[in-house]
């Protein structure tokens, strides 16, 4: 996808826009960062967030957002190549440390940040958190799953209920 | 108006439910049947027919940073969008922009709100265009309204509709009850927000009885996804603020995403965690499974193979999905197989038209065929210890248009040549391929594919390369380059040559049987063309 700011009038230096999140802090980046988010592509695309008037995201508060903008603006340039990114292969492998880490950080982070990725349309931000996620769960047993995610401890009640379920679905478990 | 309001039959099973104590007792009443309506509001929803709510027109008219919602001067006609007018008594009606009335108004109000900013999910199609009109929507009125919330409890109609941007809403009150109820602009129209998904959404209608002043409102519910709805009144009303709650907060569609980097075992597995997980396996849109997964005790085979084939049938019976976005079977190295089994479960799977298809099997069955894949959305392709015919590559070009990557290995490979338009990365293990002609000519392409492509065709005896540039040879470096042993013509076509024709020194080098060279139309700088010239001479003599 060709950098937005390419056909405007706008040539010479890139085109920022303006995110403002949920409690009204005002983020100004890129719109080829901000493009990523197939939400905000059609808004920037339509003129949308430049100047004095920002573009609210009330879904988003601004710790999120400046996670999600990070991410953003860390693979905006892989992306400006039209999927393909004409990148080395240092290149890739520095976008993939940085994902690693990207994705090092709390349980509470990690959900906002699926919420508004998801909000966003924000394709490869997605696949990485839900595969995080997914790999905090993998290779667990259900209790220990339980744990990680934190769940609290079943009672007698729903321990009981889950012995019936896992009798229920023996074929899974045995 | 709201006296004359004529209720729509299907917004009535919650009439009784008279809700004296508020949201309490109406969400301890509210069961799945009553929140069935028979068709979703949107679609029901005809110009001319006020009564039936129709929350879309709403966004059209948000605009950002307006806390008190007026109505916007109605011009329908000009906008062909539908809009509010005020009448005399302060309600209001609705006027129809458009015939096609819905949809096209609720295009537009998606349209519309992003414009103002929010985010609201597009991308519609004709199946889901209910559904986005109104999560749009709905997201508007939690952005604008977001403080009504508590007053609805009380179910006082006089309060909700003075006091509506004085409350801040009360984390206790999302526990006690799951979902924000936030005000229109008509009276007696209340819009419902379910604080977990984004795509839940419904509406409430709240109604005073004509004259009685202190009388609770009554209150009808129509649920797109009732479902859902009923799920997240579960969930909160489960132990609140952990963080496992959280995650079991995210929509289904999310909670399915990240189950698909599972494996199927595991995946329905998850099940066993709380109630909210219970039926999720089976919308997950990826079923992987790896023999891998399942062990018995003295790691005897056959048994192994039966607990596979066991969880296998039953997790195919009861997913329920109409497409598979994955669909990988890994049973490499493994030889105790019915092969009867293995070929059901691929049948089936292709039914889901999945877009990465990986069949792995055993080296020694590899007089398995595939089954037909017609009209597939195929994007990738693996296969390990397939037999593939000779129609199988015309196959691939007419019916998966869009496959990108195709990879094989342990294949026996018996068609002759590979040609697609789509195609970004092939892989061919064994060395039955004969001939290659690879195009990049009009895709941007990195140079490391193109390396990865070019080593990937070593078996050929005959290559030909259009477009490839010139910074191929980094990238495949000098010991990685394959030996093109057979490789009898050579076609380079278009080719950049910038690299002191380090490319076709390579290439010739690697290429001990070469017969026949042919370049035309390549990329030199001229600076270095005299200088180089020497050299490419010298080595079309040689060789």
């Amino acid at each position: 996808m060709a950098a937005p700011e390419s056909g405007d009038g706008n040539n010479g230096a890139a085109r920022m826009v303006t995110l403002i999140s949920s409690d009204n802090t005002r983020f100004e980046v890129e719109a080829a960062a901000a493009s990523l988010s197939q939400t905000l592509q059609l808004t920037i695309l339509d003129g949308g967030g430049g100047g004095g008037d920002g573009i609210p995201l009330p879904n988003v508060d601004s710790a999120t957002l400046s996670k999600v903008l990070e991410y953003c603006i860390k693979h905006a340039p892989a992306a400006a190549n039209g999927g393909a990114p004409n990148a080395t292969a240092v290149d890739r492998a520095e976008l993939e440390r940085f994902d690693n880490e990207f994705v090092n950080i709390d349980q509470s982070v990690l959900y906002s940040l699926i919420m508004a990725a998801h909000n966003l349309e924000i394709e490869g931000l997605q696949s990485l958190v839900a595969k995080k996620v997914a790999d905090m769960i993998k290779g667990k047993s259900p209790m220990e799953i339980r744990r990680t995610l934190g769940f609290p401890d079943p009672t007698p009640e729903e321990q009981a209920e889950m012995n019936a379920h896992m009798l229920e679905y023996g074929w899974a478990y045995e | 108006m709201a006296g004359g309001v004529r209720r729509p039959r299907w917004l009535g099973r919650l009439h009784r439910e008279e809700s004296g104590d508020g949201g309490r007792r109406l969400r301890r009443r509210w069961r799945r049947s009553d929140l069935v309506p028979p068709l979703s509001m949107a679609a029901r929803w005809r110009p001319g027919r006020p009564d039936l709510v129709a929350p879309f027109s709403m966004a059209a008219h948000w605009r950002p940073g307006g806390q008190i919602w007026s109505p916007p001067p109605c011009n329908a006609a000009a906008t062909g969008r539908p809009c509010w007018r005020p009448d005399g008594d302060g309600a209001s009606s609705l006027v129809a922009g458009r015939r096609q009335g819905v949809l096209a108004g609720g295009r537009a109000a998606a349209a519309s709100s992003l414009r103002g900013g929010v985010a609201a999910r597009t991308g519609l199609d004709v199946g889901s265009r209910a559904r986005v009109v109104v999560t749009a929507v709905i997201r508007d009125y939690n952005n604008i309204f977001s403080n009504v919330a508590t007053e609805l409890v009380s179910a006082d109609e006089t309060r909700l509709h003075e006091g509506f941007s004085s409350f801040d809403p009360a984390p206790a009150l999302r526990r006690r009850f799951p979902f924000q109820l936030v005000q229109c602009p008509e009276p007696g129209r209340v819009g419902l927000w379910n604080f977990q998904g984004a795509a839940a959404a419904a509406t409430v209608s709240a109604r005073r009885p004509a004259g009685a002043k202190s009388a609770p409102a009554s209150f009808a519910l129509a649920s797109l996804e009732p479902a859902r709805m009923e799920a997240a009144s579960k969930r909160v009303r489960g132990s609140g603020g952990s963080s496992g709650d959280r995650l079991s907060a995210l929509t289904d569609d999310l909670l399915g995403r990240i189950l698909s980097f599972l494996p199927s075992r595991q995946s329905v597995q998850t099940s066993v965690l709380s109630k909210r997980w219970t039926d999720l396996w089976r919308s997950v849109p990826a079923i992987n499974l790896d023999v891998q997964d399942f062990r018995v005790r003295d790691d005897d085979h056959y048994q192994r193979w039966l607990k596979m084939e066991d969880f296998t049938t039953n997790l195919l019976m009861r997913h329920r999905v109409a497409r598979l976005d994955a669909f990988r079977l890994h049973i490499i190295g493994f030889y105790e197989v019915e092969s009867r089994d293995f070929h059901r479960w691929i049948r089936r799977a292709i039914e889901y038209r999945p877009s990465v298809l990986e069949v792995k099997l055993p080296d020694c069955s590899s007089e398995y065929q595939l089954p037909n894949l017609r009209a597939c959305r195929l994007k990738v392709l693996h296969l390990h210890g397939v037999s593939l015919d000779h129609a199988f590559a015309d196959h691939l070009r007419s019916e998966c248009p869009v496959l990108q990557e195709l990879v094989t290995s342990w294949c026996y490979n018996d068609f002759g040549s590979i040609q697609s338009d789509s195609l970004k990365k092939l892989t061919v293990d064994g060395n039955s391929l004969v001939e290659a002609s690879i195009s990049v000519l009009h895709c941007h392409y990195p140079p490391v594919n193109e390396a990865v492509l070019l080593g990937s065709v070593f078996s050929v005896t005959s290559l030909e390369t259009r477009g490839f540039s010139a910074m191929v040879v980094p990238f495949v470096g000098p010991v990685q380059f394959p030996t093109l042993e057979n490789l009898r013509t050579l076609i380079l076509d278009g080719c950049n040559l910038n690299d002191n024709f380090q490319l076709l020194r390579r290439c010739l080098r690697s290429s001990p049987d070469l017969e026949k060279l042919t370049i035309q139309l390549c990329w030199v700088f001229f600076s270095q063309f005299t200088a180089t010239l020497v050299q490419f001479s010298l080595l079309v003599v040689l060789y």
